[in-house]
């Protein structure tokens, strides 16, 4: 039974019936993970079931799924890219990764990230930065570059990412794979190594759209151990992508513009096909996403610093000269921020203009279903290009940042290749926990057009 | 307080101090120009007005989150467990360095 | 003004300056779990770092669930303190770098407490009455009297505890077993100006605390943990200047507030309390008088040596950098939620005792010693409600037996710790009306009256003092076994023919 190309669920359903067995599974994955990790560098740590007693995942329970490492995986060492956490072993587990291994997944190895989910290129990562599976000499976007990597290289058939402001669609849209940011609120973030409380959130990355509503079916839903996820009922999105929906869909014109010349071309191009399907477009407004840019970068690097606090290197971890020059810059300014006489100017008044950006959604949302955008302004860019940023994490998410500020949920699709080759994503935008909506949509995408085959082009690189 | 974008070598290590981070002198520059450059940058947030919003802090709209006292602790960690990662324990404890009162 | 504080004020020669007092208290809540996380809230005698979890260890990725009873018992203690609760709450982030702090932020309460605006009214006794009263504060007497004082009280919110610091050689030690326990803070206005009035709120609160079965509020465990902020002004007018008189609050009186304030730290005792806040006035006054400023700064108490001692220096303030938790969500109460928290107070200390000296007529000494714990009042109700009670014959006409039972009890002539019914029992043997012999009492009054015809022929002639000669002599026959109420009679019988 020829593995290379199957989805999750079709690989569940080839185990269920007994054509391939779990072991075969992983021993798939396994072999294609080591073997290309030299060259792509997704993985921090790559679990070996070979060796006795080298992991606490007895047996086989099922398919292998790839995880970021600000996950806390029990037994598994989990480093969020930095040296800080070099050594560091968690004893307990993130909601999430528990949530999966009960549904019978498994941890095939921790993911590659920006140091502390700080960066959108992966380039912050202590260990390296990984590579653009398309072209690697290019960064494969961050600061889930990992996850996307490995989902895109076909190293595993899917894998589970976190979004702050960009991290999961940013990276999905630079290697052509499927990324979905949930609502805030709607997964847990238990276990999640903290960047911005206020944002954060888990999310799968996968190959196709059915997985993607697979793997958040699984990992959605009311924890305990987290005081601002909701209660929400989780519908089954499975299900529900099979309606035969017509959407109203905004396209908002400012984040049209200042694009690479071909996103606009492709994104345009889906758009009108969107609306070949039967689908209303129209125009919308906005508020200028520069301002999201402002509001994020305030208040994510005043999270920030607070959150890494904790990295003093007396109950775990090493101290705090092994932060990287990207986190300690981020401390700095979030510390600066929340300073005595600057809470004002600086942290309300981000806050106040959160309100403004989450009316804004809401008023736009009366008026269509679903909106449509470019995820990112540009395609894929050169390792190394970012230095030239202070803030270029924030630049580069510009299109993601008013979702991530509102805590409303959106996509990243593949819809085409620019000329020089290298994947553009299609983003759709939704009102909160409306997940259900923005699934069914790119699932109408994906039946008409497979991503333009993107996803099948991506992985046959790494036959 | 006005706020302040144009930072000094004093301010930079005034931060660093509050953050509890360790810079050398050779970076303090750096700090300037990178923190000064950002600080610049979200001031176009002054262009909007905000003199009747109030402040979203949960964007969730959640309230009244609790637990209930009493309830099983499923996270207890014994003492090697809570411990097994520091690098420097003794009889349990973890040790750093005497702190001068 | 108090007798004592009046004394020790004279004694310190502090008229010319004025003692203006803050008083920071935690109070340790006895909840059954950690403020955000399941962990038990009793550390007392575990193994280091093994009551710890991934919360209340700082562990990465680890979030706070606010614990419930804590949050209705911190409303309780607001309300026993006469605040206002608000229906808007929530928690913050006080950040600060120290071992003991494992996330590096302590979370905590800023702008929107759970509890604001109250206030502690206590009243000193009539002077001269009974010199035991002259040293407490009888919280009974109604606010009408102009020399009850009124306490503000700030606010009270609510926070987590650090974990336990140990200093040895060169090194030191944590442990986080206490790490994430819940802590009340009680913050009071600057409105003392002498020690003892510290030390009689102290108790005071330590009684009402204990009332509300939140805390066990023991200063010696670290239950209750007292933060005095100490500064000296000018007195105004040393001789008619009224100090914090309930008809002229603190907040209605203009005078300058000092610009500068020492903390104290490592106060273990009430009596640690007055002593340290005694040492202060004087080591102010001493600066003061120099033409000097006292520095800001933490102090901690030395009692052995009777001293504060520099700690280190408040000039540059601490900057909390607070902000908003975003990891938990506000807390909005309604105005029923408030109320029923409210309805599940119980009759508080002040109320009880005045409710004591009204209802069994108790003197204020015996009411306040029987309201100082609520186990010992409501024994004492018990008691007086009891029928078997009704047994009992108080020697003392103008004594009441529910006031008997409260001298016994005052003055441990019966342990009360026994059960009640062994209480009653006792208490029934040492009162019961003495059985009369009656044969054996007409014959020894016979013989008595026989015995001393001389007084019997002056009681004729009108000397009926003399009944108490007859009275003395009978019962020393009896060997007092006899009720003196039953011989009179009987006397007056035999000889009023």
């Amino acid at each position: 039974m020829d593995i290379f190309g199957k989805s999750i669920t079709q690989l569940r359903e080839l185990i269920k019936d007994k054509k391939l067995s779990k072991q075969e599974v992983w021993e798939y994955f396994a072999k294609r993970s080591t073997k290309y990790n030299k060259k792509l560098n997704a993985y921090v740590t790559l679990l070996d079931k070979t060796q006795k007693g080298s992991d606490p995942y007895l047996g086989f329970s099922g398919i292998p799924l790839a995880i970021k490492d600000n996950f806390c995986t029990k037994g598994v060492r989990t480093t969020a890219s930095s040296k800080v956490l070099d050594d560091f072993v968690p004893s307990y587990e993130s909601t999430v990764t528990a949530k999966l291994k009960a549904e019978g997944y498994e941890l095939l190895g921790k993911t590659n990230m920006d140091a502390w989910a700080h960066g959108s290129s992966t380039e912050t990562s202590d260990y390296g930065p990984t590579k653009n599976p398309w072209d690697i000499v290019r960064a494969p976007g961050g600061s889930s570059g990992g996850t996307a990597a490995a989902v895109s290289a076909y190293l595993v058939p899917g894998g589970i990412g976190s979004e702050t402001a960009g991290s999961i669609r940013q990276p999905a849209s630079w290697c052509g794979v499927v990324g979905l940011k949930p609502t805030y609120g709607r997964v847990s973030r238990y276990g999640v190594i903290a960047m911005g409380s206020s944002f954060d959130c888990p999310g799968p990355m996968t190959t196709t759209i059915e997985d993607a509503a697979l793997l958040l079916g699984i990992i959605a839903g009311k924890d305990q151990y987290d005081a601002t996820s909701t209660s929400n009922e989780v519908p089954n999105y499975r299900k529900l992508l099979h309606e035969k929906k017509v959407f109203t869909i905004g396209v908002p014109k400012e984040y049209m513009k200042n694009l690479e010349k071909d996103v606009y071309k492709r994104v345009t191009e889906s758009i009108d096909i969107l609306q070949k399907m039967g689908h209303t477009i129209k125009e919308v407004s906005l508020l200028n996403p520069s301002y999201s840019i402002s509001v994020y970068t305030i208040l994510q690097r005043a999270e920030v610093s607070s959150n890494l606090g904790r990295y003093d290197g007396i109950r775990y971890g090493n101290n705090r000269s092994f932060f990287g020059q990207e986190a300690k810059r981020r401390i700095m300014l979030g510390t600066y921020t929340l300073s005595h006489g600057y809470y004002d100017a600086f942290y309300k008044k981000a806050q106040k203009i959160k309100t403004l950006i989450i009316n804004d959604l809401k008023r736009v949302f009366a008026d269509v279903d679903l909106i449509a955008a470019p995820p990112t302004p540009m395609t894929a860019l050169k390792l190394g290009e970012f230095e030239k940023y202070p803030f270029f994490g924030e630049t580069m998410d510009v299109l993601n940042e008013a979702a991530a500020v509102a805590g409303t949920p959106a996509i990243s699709i593949p819809c085409g290749l620019d000329s020089k080759g290298l994947p553009v994503g299609l983003q759709f935008m939704g009102n909160y926990f409306d997940e259900e909506n923005i699934l069914n949509l790119s699932y109408q995408f994906e039946q008409e057009t497979n991503f333009f085959d993107v996803i099948k082009l991506g992985r046959e690189k790494y036959i | 307080m006005p706020k302040k974008i144009d930072l000094t070598k004093e301010d930079v290590l005034h931060i660093a101090k509050l953050a509890n981070l360790p810079i050398s002198e050779e970076n303090i520059a750096k700090y300037q120009k990178d923190l000064s450059e950002t600080l610049k940058y979200v001031e176009n947030l002054d262009e909007l007005d905000i003199s009747n919003v109030q402040p979203t802090s949960h964007s969730t709209n959640l309230e009244n989150i609790y637990f209930k006292d009493g309830m099983k602790n499923s996270r207890q960690f014994s003492q090697e467990e809570a411990t097994r990662n520091a690098k420097n324990t003794k009889n349990g404890q973890f040790v750093v360095k005497r702190l001068m009162l | 003004m108090n007798y004592e504080s009046y004394i020790i004020n004279r004694l310190n020669n502090m008229n010319k300056y004025t003692p203006v007092i803050g008083l920071e208290i935690h109070v340790e809540l006895k909840t059954k779990s950690k403020m955000f996380c399941q962990c038990d809230a009793d550390f007392f005698d575990k193994k280091p770092n093994s009551n710890t979890c991934p919360v209340c260890l700082g562990m990465p990725g680890a979030l706070p669930v606010p614990n419930r009873t804590a949050v209705e018992w911190a409303i309780k203690i607001g309300q026993a303190l006469g605040c206002s609760i608000n229906k808007q709450s929530k928690f913050d982030r006080k950040h600060y770098f120290y071992p003991d702090l494992p996330k590096a932020y302590q979370i905590s309460q800023y702008d929107e407490p759970l509890a604001e605006h109250g206030q502690v009214i206590l009243t000193p006794s009539p002077r001269g009455k009974n010199p035991v009263i002259n040293k407490r504060m009888d919280p009974s007497v109604t606010p009408q009297d102009d020399k009850s004082k009124i306490f503000r009280i700030t606010r009270v919110h609510l926070e987590e505890d650090t974990g336990k610091l140990t200093h040895t050689g060169k090194d030191t030690l944590v442990d986080f077993n206490r790490s994430g326990v819940p802590l009340v803070e009680i913050v009071t206005e600057p409105d003392f100006d002498n020690s003892v009035d510290v030390k009689i709120f102290l108790e005071e609160l330590h009684t009402i605390i204990r009332y509300l079965d939140v805390s066990d509020a023991n200063m010696e465990e670290g239950s209750m943990r007292l933060e005095p902020n100490i500064s000296l002004r000018k007195t105004l007018n040393p001789k008619s200047e009224i100090r914090n008189n309930i008809k002229i609050p603190n907040n209605k009186q203009k005078f300058e507030l000092p610009n500068y304030k020492v903390e104290v730290k490592n106060i273990n005792s009430f009596n640690f309390a007055k002593r340290a806040i005694e040492y202060e006035i004087k080591r102010q006054a001493k600066i003061l008088d120099k033409g000097e400023t006292p520095a800001q700064e933490t102090r901690g108490y030395d009692d052995k040596k009777g001293v504060t001692f520099s700690q280190r220096s408040k000039e540059e303030a601490q900057d909390y950098r607070y902000f908003p938790e975003p990891d938990i969500p506000p807390m909005v109460f309604s105005d029923e939620e408030i109320e029923s928290i409210r309805k599940t107070l119980p009759e508080l200390p002040h109320e009880k005792l005045a409710r004591f000296m009204k209802e069994y007529r108790l003197k204020y000494a015996d009411a306040f010693i029987l309201t100082r714990n609520i186990q010992t009042a409501l024994y004492f109700e018990s008691i007086c409600a009891d029928t078997a009670l009704e047994q009992i014959e108080v020697p003392d006409k103008s004594t009441s037996s529910q006031q008997l039972v409260a001298n016994v009890m005052v003055n441990k002539r019966i342990p009360t710790r026994l059960p009640q019914e062994e209480f009653l029992q006792k208490l029934i043997k040492l009162y019961k009306p003495v059985e009369v012999d009656e044969e054996k009492l007409t014959q020894v009054i016979d013989h008595v009256i026989a015995q001393h015809p001389t007084q019997v022929a002056q009681y004729k002639g009108g000397k009926m003092g003399l009944i108490g000669f007859f009275i003395g002599q009978v019962m020393k026959e009896m060997k007092g076994k006899a009720d003196p109420k039953t011989v009179r009679k009987k006397i007056h019988e035999s000889l009023d023919i």
